[in-house]
């Protein structure tokens, strides 16, 4: 199947469980909104090496936050309600926490909680002052620029991670302005995140190595440079290869996420794009299988 | 859901509605709720015996009922309540919303004495005035409302919110004295004048005085200083804007801490003009 000679591969993306919050960053300006919630999802591409994969879902308006300023709505995902719990705690007090004028709140509701205001608290050491409005408490911790709001708990939600696609072409410079525009298209989308660096990732992993040690290693069936030396899945012209990788909170959002990034460069009139294809494991990551062809039909 | 209309037949001396809060827990239809005991002029009764019922269907989540023809010798009305809503169309006598959990009381009248005394959560709305101990504890308790909101559009007398330990009440009248007495936390919102004694002994909890008049504050205050662009200050204001179309405004605020004799951190803000 092809649209405008881009190849959709039949194949699927696979992606597997995870435990999922959202929550909600305010500051005195988009800027240091945005300045607070990019130093929370920093470090925090594969759940692999970081403890957590985390993202800037939305930017909001001072109409949708909680205090009325402007803000930024988060999504964190790990494969354990511990660690997602250890990462959200430990990336709020040292990230926003610290953050001028920043503020935190939860962004969904379940019945799971994770610390949030409740632990934070402690740092303002007795002059900590809680306030409960409705169904909700706020933390008031004394700072340096006034008071760090902080709400007592998050909440964790079922979620999916490795929702993903592969972009394969000829040239490094039409790969990246696909794989550029895809991007732009999914993240008008809620309840996903890109946790890679700009929404891509350049080293696609596969489940395991020839050392023992290492649980994930490179995906050599599509690095180009490795084409005669291992079963490739790379054709002569098919130079470059670049992912794109969602993280959403159903399977649902990850359809659309999916549809909308490869619409974007199936649609488009890039050249020397070659095909799309997707990565997967014969099923031993996860049960979620993502077809490419249902996603498009 | 359902509505429930409870017109008192005729007036009557005193009254003791509490088990009219069974209400929240039965199937409503005409015997269970004429079968529910209360004390009227101290003597066992039912409530089909002194009040007409009338039910109807409603689209709600909640069921709603509504009592006509009360006056301030019926007492205890909405004690414990939870998840419906009471509409009160006349004046009320005391214990009101006594220990109430959650749902909706709003009286379109006067109230007596011990309003949402110990209450944990739901809204109490009042369009007259309230009489002593709003949102406090019981004598011999140690702590009062531990949650839900209260507003009065009228006055409310002494000792409001004493020993109050969560929750927030909000008077747009004038207040008594004894403010906020051993006030445990909290939020209280004065928009006119008080008498003496406002925050005395208080603990912690924050006191709004939308009227600048800081000469009756019978704490002991520390220096006050400004308390401008408050991240607290902008989320409460836009709760407040949502919930009871309340608007604080955006002026700014000068922050006492009270009542520092026996080294409290409850704070009061105080509007500048």
């Amino acid at each position: 199947m092809s649209k405008k000679s881009i190849i959709l591969h039949n194949t699927f993306a696979e992606a597997f469980p995870m435990k999922a919050s959202r929550l909600i960053v305010t500051a005195y300006s988009k800027k240091w909104a945005l300045q607070a919630a990019n130093s929370f999802t920093g470090f925090a591409t594969s759940v692999i090496a970081c403890g957590c994969e985390a993202g800037i879902e939305s930017v909001l308006n001072p109409e949708e936050t909680p205090d009325g300023r402007p803000g930024v709505s988060l999504l964190v995902f790990s494969m354990s309600e511990k660690e997602l719990a250890k990462q959200i705690l430990n990336r709020a007090g040292q990230c926003i926490m610290t953050s001028p004028t920043s503020a935190l709140y939860a962004g969904n509701i379940s019945e799971k909680k994770i610390n949030l205001g409740n632990s934070l608290r402690y740092f303002g050491d007795g002059f900590q002052i809680a306030k409960v409005f409705g169904n909700k408490r706020l933390w008031r911790i004394p700072v340096m620029d006034g008071e760090f709001i902080c709400e007592e708990f998050a909440y964790q939600t079922k979620a999916i991670g490795g929702g993903n696609f592969l972009i394969l072409g000829k040239t490094i410079d039409a790969l990246l302005k696909a794989s550029e525009k895809a991007v732009s298209e999914i993240n008008k989308i809620k309840n996903v995140i890109l946790p890679f660096p700009g929404g891509i990732v350049r080293s696609g992993s596969k489940v395991g190595s020839k050392y023992k040690n290492l649980i994930a290693s490179t995906n050599f069936e599509y690095c180009p440079t490795l084409r005669g030396v291992v079963d490739s899945k790379l054709d002569n012209t098919s130079n470059y290869v670049l992912e794109i990788v969602i993280d959403g909170l159903t399977e649902s959002d990850i359809i659309s996420a999916m549809r909308a990034g490869i619409s974007s460069i199936i649609n488009s009139d890039y050249k020397n794009i070659n095909s799309i294809s997707a990565g997967n494991y014969g099923g031993k990551l996860g049960p979620y299988l993502f077809w490419l062809k249902k996603i498009m039909s | 859901m359902k509505k429930v209309i409870l017109k008192l037949k005729n007036p009557i001396n005193h009254s003791d509605l509490r088990n009219l809060s069974i209400i929240n827990t039965i199937e409503i239809n005409q015997k269970n709720i004429s079968q529910i005991k209360i004390f009227v002029n101290r003597k066992e009764s039912t409530v089909g015996k002194f009040f007409s019922i009338e039910i109807s269907k409603i689209k709600s989540k909640n069921n709603e009922i509504e009592i006509y023809g009360c006056n301030k010798f019926c007492n205890y009305l909405g004690y414990k309540w939870k998840n419906d809503k009471l509409f009160i169309n006349s004046d009320i006598g005391f214990n009101i919303g006594h220990k109430m959990i959650s749902g909706e009381i709003k009286i379109n009248g006067s109230v007596d004495n011990f309003l949402g005394a110990e209450m944990s959560g739901g809204e109490i709305y009042v369009k007259g005035n309230a009489g002593n101990f709003v949102g406090s504890s019981y004598l011999g308790v140690k702590q009062g409302m531990k949650g839900g909101e209260i507003i009065i559009d009228g006055h409310a007398e002494d000792y409001l919110g004493s020993f109050m330990r969560r929750g927030l009440i909000i008077v747009k009248g004038k207040v008594g004295n004894f403010c906020c007495f051993k006030m445990i936390a909290g939020n209280v919102i004065l928009f006119k004048s008080y008498k003496s004694f406002l925050g005395l002994s208080m603990k912690r909890g924050t006191i709004f005085l939308m009227n600048n008049d800081i000469k009756n504050i019978g704490a002991r205050c520390s220096k006050s200083f400004d308390f401008i662009e408050s991240i607290f200050l902008k989320y409460f204001k836009k709760y407040l804007k949502n919930k009871f179309s309340i608007n604080l405004g955006n002026t700014r605020y000068k922050r006492f801490f009270v009542d520092r004799s026996i080294n409290g951190i409850g704070e009061i803000l105080v509007r500048q003009n």
